[in-house]
């Protein structure tokens, strides 16, 4: 094999995977504060594609800030409004209703989706187009380089949020111990809305990022698996287990389609996470007790 | 004297964290004995049962049942053996009735299987009289048969706290740990419970029983083990530890409780 | 607590689906009552799971789709006839939960949600793409109806009395394993593991079992949908379709198994009324669940057991104080 189209790939795979460890990083926020998974996570992801994409972009022609600063917004009050509805008046119900109730959520989004945007995929130009950079005979996507450096920039801003802002202060204390949180004076439901409103942020944009990858369809919401297998590879508490989960996957599932069987990549990937499930439960980062059942 | 003890708890430890909720203890429970764990709040009393149940691992030290080692068994296998218990903050099942829960109890002596227990052969149907009349049996010795076609939700605190004991009878252990079994229980009940557990002891049972109350444990405990801060202070008969100056210090010093068998 | 409710109110409810042929034979609402039988039997493996072991399912649909290719491909490529068919697709389908739910089911309760809602998507993946075997996009055709004796169940009617014969045995399979030990079992390791652990219940493998009957049952449904419609393809199975029945079993009441037959029931035939909708119904399906399992998570049997008890004079009056006395 040649080394530039290996080089290719490995752009391409940390890019797919830089996207999957947002989505993850959505989960593990809501994860460390509530103990639920949200299952709805996938059609967060697609609003945002939906939103910034289908209608910001396309149909009103703003340029790519506005419509950015314009998704952040419109996630944020999406997250909260989701949380309010959905997940407020279940809160003291069992896990396993509040993970219907979150199901249900995920199909209402994606069928509500489906009437105002209406059934057929959208194609997204990225910032970038198609333009390419060719490095000593590789050819890479700008837009890959885009979506990698946009999450180490949201890296660095997460980190900057959590330690050094009073939003930060509720959310990792909400994510560490609620009790605590409420001792804080932070009032516990206000907390998970912060939280939700901050992972839908998450997931907005890794829906803006993905767009011009793929297109902008219901379909999207399927990437909320993707998501799933960072947690479960990475690990749910850990936030850069999340990321490390999100890259390896994304890595694995470039290379499974390129060199095994792209017809079966999803299927392929699926048995990678069930092995990780198998064979190391907690995932890379995190621990044994967090994971076993009860 | 020492094929006498049951069970073995030595050099025992888990942290929570900064917590130091036990912290090398080591203790032993000899057959047919009602022994007792005191403490004050957060001495880790409860911990070191989840230690001995296999609810949490310890971080070192093992405890060994009629001489295996139990530490890191899975949880189902440690009550097949012969350990069970009641819990502190009442676990009940909220959709099952008083009598369900004692043959939940009893689930692990029953060995019919599937097909003649689901379409009631006549195997299946003779194991099934069976553990209803056990069950009814133990409802009866808890006092609460006549509740038993009732949803356990129904049921004051205290005949909550019987019905666990019921519950866990129907295991037929060799061992039972009660966790604060009088905890908010009528005085009434309390008479009962020290009753029923006269008569375990009687019919051969072993007992652990964790309780706050001294009137109750002095009144029942052949033995006595003290535990502060995740350590044994003391340990030995109702008169000892009533004399003991730690164990007075440790109550005084924490929750200004005396203790007297008044 | 309820049982001879829920014996009253399965035996009302499968009266009336066995007799209604008898006063409307109308082929298309022949063909929608074989929906009900066969979405009954769906939705009593998706309560053995999430009803009675507690455990998040999100894979029934493509638990059914294997289903229903097994049962396809073993008759029409390898002759065998339905019956015939019937307990090997029941074996892949049993194999196929012990796969997902014997890693899944250790872990914490969202693992097999997890796992199982990506689980439509590799089935997708396999029956578009191995051409050779599942006849890709266009999947299979020229499924066999069953023989009883000698004769060929041709009418729709006929297969519906096969069909309901199925669906009433299966119901009564599970009620007999809702009070026996094994039920028991299910629902104290749904409403308490770990107190059940301590009482020496193996929790893993009790959902295990459960989970196991889940397939068992969506076995069943599936050989007798590539029956009853003659042909199998991938885009009849979509991860939406699990919404509603998911939305069946919490609206009939989740963990009861007349829930379960009333909710296939009535939501069934309000899918065919909502036709006209195409997919948007799933909208109104999806803020059903939510507003059920908000303002009514016993489901709507629970009023049905209401008013069975008043009719029947069920409830005897001491248990009635009982409960007053708590509140
Ligand atoms: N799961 C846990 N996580 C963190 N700390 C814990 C946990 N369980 C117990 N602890 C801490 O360990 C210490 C011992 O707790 P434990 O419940 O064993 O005490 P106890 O003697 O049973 O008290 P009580 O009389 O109140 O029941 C306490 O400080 C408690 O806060
Ligand atoms: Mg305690």
């Amino acid at each position: 094999m040649d080394i530039q189209i290996v080089m290719q790939q490995v752009i391409s795979g940390l890019a797919i995977g830089c996207i999957y460890g947002l989505i993850a990083l959505g989960y593990s926020l809501i994860f460390n504060a509530v103990d639920v998974v949200n299952l709805a996570q996938g059609s967060f992801v697609m609003v945002g594609a939906f939103v910034y994409g289908a209608s910001f972009v396309r149909s009103y022609g703003w340029p790519a800030f506005p419509a950015f600063a314009g998704l952040i917004i419109v996630m944020a009050v999406f997250g909260m409004v989701c949380e309010f509805f959905f997940y407020r008046p279940l809160r003291y119900a069992h896990v396993r209703t509040k993970l219907v109730a979150l199901l249900a959520l995920s199909m209402l989004l994606n069928n509500l989706a489906l009437i105002i945007w209406g059934p057929y995929p959208m194609g997204l130009e990225g910032p970038f187009g198609t333009k390419v950079l060719s490095i000593k005979g590789a050819t890479i996507l700008y837009q890959n380089i885009y979506i990698i450096a946009i999450t180490i920039l949201l890296l660095i801003l997460q980190f900057y949020i959590f330690f050094h802002t009073t939003l930060g202060k509720v959310l990792r204390a909400v994510a560490q111990d609620k009790d605590t949180a409420s001792l804080m004076g932070i009032e516990a439901n206000q907390a998970v809305s912060f939280t939700f409103a901050y992972s839908s942020i998450l997931a907005g944009i890794a829906g803006m990022l993905i767009a011009p990858v793929f297109t902008i369809g219901t379909g999207l919401s399927q990437l909320g698996f993707m998501g799933f297998g960072a947690c479960i590879i990475g690990s749910f508490t850990n936030v850069s287990g999340a990321l490390i989960g999100g890259i390896i996957l994304g890595l694995f599932e470039m290379f499974s389609a390129s060199y095994i069987s792209s017809l079966y990549k999803s299927a392929i990937v699926y048995l990678l996470i069930i092995a990780f499930l198998l064979m190391r439960p907690q995932g890379l980062l995190g621990k044994k007790e967090e994971v076993s059942g009860l | 004297m020492s094929d006498d003890i049951i069970l073995d708890v030595k050099d025992i430890g888990l942290h929570f964290g900064g917590v130091k909720a036990v912290d090398g203890l080591s203790f032993s429970i000899k057959k047919n004995q009602i022994h007792a764990l005191i403490g004050p709040n957060g001495s880790g009393k409860t911990t070191t049962l989840n230690l001995i149940t296999g609810v949490y691992q310890p971080q070192w030290g093992e405890a060994n049942f009629d001489g295996k080692n139990i530490s890191r068994m899975p949880r189902a296998d440690i009550a097949k053996i012969g350990i069970t218990r009641t819990f502190q903050n009442l676990r009940i099942y909220n959709t099952l009735t008083v009598l369900e829960h004692v043959l939940v109890g009893d689930y692990i002596n029953s060995n019919t299987g599937f097909f003649s227990s689901v379409f009631k052969l006549p195997a299946g149907r003779l194991d099934e009289k069976r553990a209803v009349s056990k069950s009814m049996e133990l409802l009866e010795k808890v006092g609460l048969a006549d509740k038993a076609h009732s949803l356990a939700t129904s049921l004051s605190y205290g005949q909550r706290r019987l019905l666990e004991i019921g519950r866990a009878l129907a295991v037929k252990p060799k061992l039972l740990f009660l966790d604060e079994p009088a905890a908010g229980m009528s005085s009434n009940e309390i008479e009962q419970l020290i009753e029923l557990l006269r008569l375990l002891k009687k019919e051969g049972m072993t007992i652990m029983i964790i309780e706050h109350r001294m009137k109750l444990v002095m009144n029942v405990a052949d033995w006595i083990v003290v535990l502060n801060y995740g350590k044994k202070i003391a340990e030995g008969t109702a008169e000892e530890i009533q004399n003991h100056e730690e164990v007075i210090e440790a109550y005084l010093g924490k929750s200004h409780q005396k203790i007297s068998v008044a | 607590m309820f049982k001879k409710e829920r014996n009253i109110a399965l035996a009302i409810i499968f009266l009336i689906l066995i007799i209604t042929p008898i006063f409307d034979r109308a082929p298309y609402h022949i063909f929608v009552l074989n929906m009900v039988a066969i979405n009954i039997i769906l939705v009593m493996a998706l309560n053995f799971i999430l009803g009675f072991a507690g455990q998040v399912f999100l894979g029934t649909v493509g638990f059914y789709a294997i289903a229903c290719y097994s049962t396809s491909l073993l008759t029409v490529n390898y002759g065998l006839s339905f019956w015939q068919a019937v307990p090997f697709t029941i074996i892949v389908t049993s194999i196929l939960s012990l796969i997902l739910g014997l890693p899944t089911l250790k872990l914490k309760g969202f693992y097999l949600a997890l796992m199982s809602s990506g689980f439509i998507y590799i089935v997708l993946d396999i029956l578009r793409n191995w051409k050779s075997f599942t006849g890709g996009v266009w999947g299979i055709m020229g499924i066999p109806r069953p023989f009883i004796g000698t004769t060929l169940v041709r009418s729709d009617l006929h297969f519906y009395f096969i069909a309901i014969t199925i669906t009433l045995c299966l119901a009564i399979f599970a009620v007999l394993i809702e009070d026996s030990k094994f039920g028991r079992a299910f629902k104290a390791v749904r409403d308490d593991q770990l107190s059940s652990e301590m009482l020496g219940i193996n929790s893993h493998m009790t959902k295990v079992l459960a989970f196991v009957m889940c397939g068992i049952y969506t076995g069943f449904a599936g050989s007798l949908f590539a029956s009853l419609q003659g042909f199998v393809s991938p885009e009849m199975y979509t991860f939406e379709l699990n919404a509603t029945y998911m939305c069946m079993l919490v609206v009939g009441g989740l963990g009861s198994v007349p829930g379960a037959v009333l909710g296939a029931t009535v939501l069934t035939i309000t899918t065919e009324l909502l036709r006209f909708l195409r997919e948007k119904y799933l909208t109104f399906y999806a803020l059903l669940i939510i507003i059920v399992l908000i303002y009514m998570p016993g489901g709507i049997i629970t009023y049905v057991y209401q008013i069975i008890g008043r009719l029947f004079s069920l409830k005897n009056k001491p248990s009635q104080k009982e409960e007053i006395n708590v509140r």
